[in-house]
């Protein structure tokens, strides 16, 4: 056979499993979170020191810490008390994923169009409508392919009665409305956060969103969630 | 790697494709009532398709017929679609092909939103009339079969998350089991497009819908996991 | 060894069309977010520099490559802002994708359903903001241009635009012209560069008594090669 054909075929095949495979890692992200499966959820990370989450409340860095993000600062499944009335949902839309040419990792960036439900600081329940964006890194690790960075950005989170241009979490101090949320003891993060961008009448778009994932050779740069 | 396994391989992403599209298919088909092409998405001749709704099971052919030309509604009845709008967004999908292509299974986050027209059903809106918008945010279940060559619907399950009014927020809303099923003569008679009056086949097995006090369900779908054929299950909606 | 090698051919062909799938989905999600964050130079980056390309929004169509300048300068304030980006947010989060790649893989075509969000400010205090839920569809014809996909005829749908706080079935009459902060008389005077070269060939407003639309975009199907009755 043509070994500079199977050569190409072999290339080709490995970014396109590669695009599956992280389209299927921000799916089943997208729909573990909301259900508390932190176990779960550990398991799309890579096992690695260097491994990070920047959630809107601070970063968890390396994978020791993420899994007390998902399994501490979140409530277990079990935590029934921690989990009623609770229910996080971002749907994944607009995915830009771009393999590295040296097939080792890949990045995305993402819109996600959601709701979020639960205790706030001002009602025992609310509803809001959750807007944000997503960036990622990921590796291969043990041939699987992993999370290896993920970073939460804020775009607005409005009570549903009230427009996202308009209510409380649109000043321009929106990070104490997160901060309510920022988990403490074991679930603290280990660092504030690298971008505290929300919505609000002054604020620029562009100055908030992740630079959207553009082709590279390979993974030169700290990522995303730095 | 051999070639019969290159071939596998490439076979499975494309399987994904056309499920991906499948599935965009339908949101453009249901949005404008197109129930004939939503129909067409099933397996043909295949009398183990299945469409479970948040209120109802429909088997076969004769169901899944039932559940969208007769329990829903399409565009060559054009009086019945006025002014209806089902908007169903795929976003997040979760895919499995089988080890052995044959079948494959996903799972989908879908926000959308529904629009009726508030008159009762069987009657003709006027330009007097004014309609309800709901936000439906839903999720799907899928089963898929691969039939000369193609790949179909198999099974489909429609789970929800909430249905509120658009001026109405979720937590303040009851959560309402989706039981529109006719029951009496009188509720009967608005579905004469069939013997079965829309009727499902028996009731869908297990209902969640957010409400105040409530827990979100795990496994409600379970995610697809990795398989080598579907002998041995019954699919999602069973 | 002669029918492997064919098979191998075949194969690679095969793969190339999933790349293809991946790259064009890729793209339309690009041009999602560099729109939602007013970067006109890159999404101009994503168009075919050819004579029949064109953008057609919700607020008119722009023909050419000079007319998708037109349309996603910096300076057009249809596209970026009229009163500063200050406050401005246009998010258009792309779903329910249908891609189909043409057999010999020089053309592709695309829909998308799109659930956003407008934010714009009413004067140039800024004191002023309405806020919008804008719900299209996208219907898109992709060229291959020099081994790169790029958006050759990009067409937005309206489906709605509705204030936060009302149903978009009590919307008013869709008004392109209004969109376009002008008038019907004043459309084609020339005042400003930054109007389109046509008023959209389609408008949507919500009718209890009427169908929604088929067709609006065509869902793609497969096909061997690109003929005009699949232009958006």
């Amino acid at each position: 056979m043509n070994t500079a054909v199977l050569e190409e075929m072999r290339e080709k095949l490995c970014r396109a499993q590669c695009v599956s495979a992280v389209n299927k890692l921000i799916g089943k992200f997208c729909q573990l979170y909301p259900m508390s499966k932190g176990d779960a959820l550990l398991e799309l990370f890579a096992v690695r020191q260097d491994s990070r989450v920047e959630m809107l409340w601070g970063i968890y860095d390396g994978y020791d810490s993420i899994c007390r993000c998902f399994t501490i600062a979140h409530p277990k499944p079990e935590e029934i008390e921690r989990r009623e009335n609770e229910m996080h949902v971002s749907n994944a839309m607009s995915v830009v994923i771009v393999p590295a040419d040296d097939g080792l990792t890949a990045r995305a960036t993402w819109q996600s169009y959601g709701h979020s439900s639960g205790k706030t600081e001002k009602r025992a329940l609310d509803g809001y409508w959750s807007l944000r964006n997503y960036g990622a890194d990921f590796i291969l690790e043990n041939g699987q392919w992993k999370f290896w960075h993920l970073h939460v950005y804020d775009i607005f989170l409005c009570d549903f009665y009230t427009s996202w241009t308009e209510g409380a979490e649109q000043r321009p101090d929106s990070q104490v409305f997160f901060n309510y949320f920022r988990p403490t003891g074991e679930g603290a993060p280990d660092r504030e956060p690298t971008v505290t961008w929300h919505y609000n009448k002054n604020a620029v778009y562009s100055q908030g969103c992740p630079a959207v994932s553009t082709p590279y050779k390979t993974f030169a740069n700290i990522g995303y969630g730095y | 790697m051999d070639l019969e396994q290159l071939e596998a391989q490439v076979s499975r992403l494309e399987a994904e494709i056309e499920i991906k599209n499948s599935m965009g298919y339908y949101s453009f088909h249901h949005v404008a009532n197109m129930q004939r092409e939503t129909i067409a998405l099933f397996a043909p001749e295949n009398e183990g398709v299945r469409s479970t709704m948040m209120w109802g099971a429909y088997n076969g052919q004769e169901g899944v017929y039932e559940n969208f030309m007769v329990r829903h509604m399409d565009y060559h009845e054009p009086n019945r679609c006025l002014g209806v709008i089902l908007y169903h967004v795929m976003t997040s999908g979760v895919i499995e092909v089988a080890g052995d292509g044959q079948t494959a299974r996903a799972t989908w986050l879908s926000p959308g939103m529904s629009i009726w027209p508030d008159v009762n059903r069987g009657v003709v809106p006027t330009d007097k009339d004014v309609a309800t918008v709901d936000w439906a945010n839903i999720k799907y279940g899928m089963d898929y079969v691969k039939q000369d060559g193609v790949w179909y619907w198999y099974h489909q399950r429609v789970y929800s998350i909430f249905g509120a009014p658009y001026n109405e927020c979720w937590v303040d809303c009851p959560a309402v089991k989706h039981d529109w099923q006719p029951s009496s003569p009188e509720e009967m008679a608005l579905y004469p497009q069939s013997p079965r009056h829309g009727v499902a086949d028996r009731e869908a097995d297990g209902w969640w819908g957010y409400a105040p006090g409530c827990i979100y369900p795990d496994d409600y779908p379970p995610l697809p996991v990795p398989y080598e054929n579907f002998e041995k299950d019954v699919g999602y909606g069973y | 060894m002669e029918e492997q090698e064919k098979r191998l051919e075949d194969l690679l062909l095969r793969l190339e069309r999933v790349e293809d799938y991946n790259a064009i989905s890729s793209l339309m999600s690009a041009f999602s977010q560099y729109y939602a964050a007013f970067d006109g130079a890159r999404i101009i980056s994503l168009f075919a520099d050819r004579p029949d390309t064109k953008a057609e929004m919700t607020w008119g169509l722009y023909k050419g490559m000079n007319g998708v300048k037109r349309c996603f300068s910096f300076q057009n304030p249809l596209f970026t802002d009229r009163y500063g980006q200050e406050g401005e947010l246009h998010l258009r989060p792309l779903g329910t994708p249908v891609i189909i790649v043409a057999e010999d893989r020089q053309t592709a075509c695309g829909a998308w359903i799109c659930t956003g969000t407008d934010t714009q400010k009413q004067d140039s205090t800024g004191d002023a903001i309405d806020a919008y839920w804008t719900w299209n569809h996208y219907g898109v014809n992709f060229v291959r241009q020099e081994d790169d996909w790029k958006i050759w005829r990009l067409h937005e749908y309206n489906v709605c635009k509705s204030p936060f706080d009302r149903q978009w079935t009590q919307e008013p009459p869709y008004d392109p012209y209004k969109l376009c902060g002008t008038t019907q008389a004043n459309y084609f005077a020339g005042e400003s560069p930054q109007l389109p070269d046509e008023p959209p060939s389609s408008t949507f407003r919500y009718s209890v008594v009427e169908l929604f639309p088929m067709n609006r975009p065509r869902v793609p199907v497969p096909y061997k090669t690109f003929d005009l009755s699949m232009a958006y």
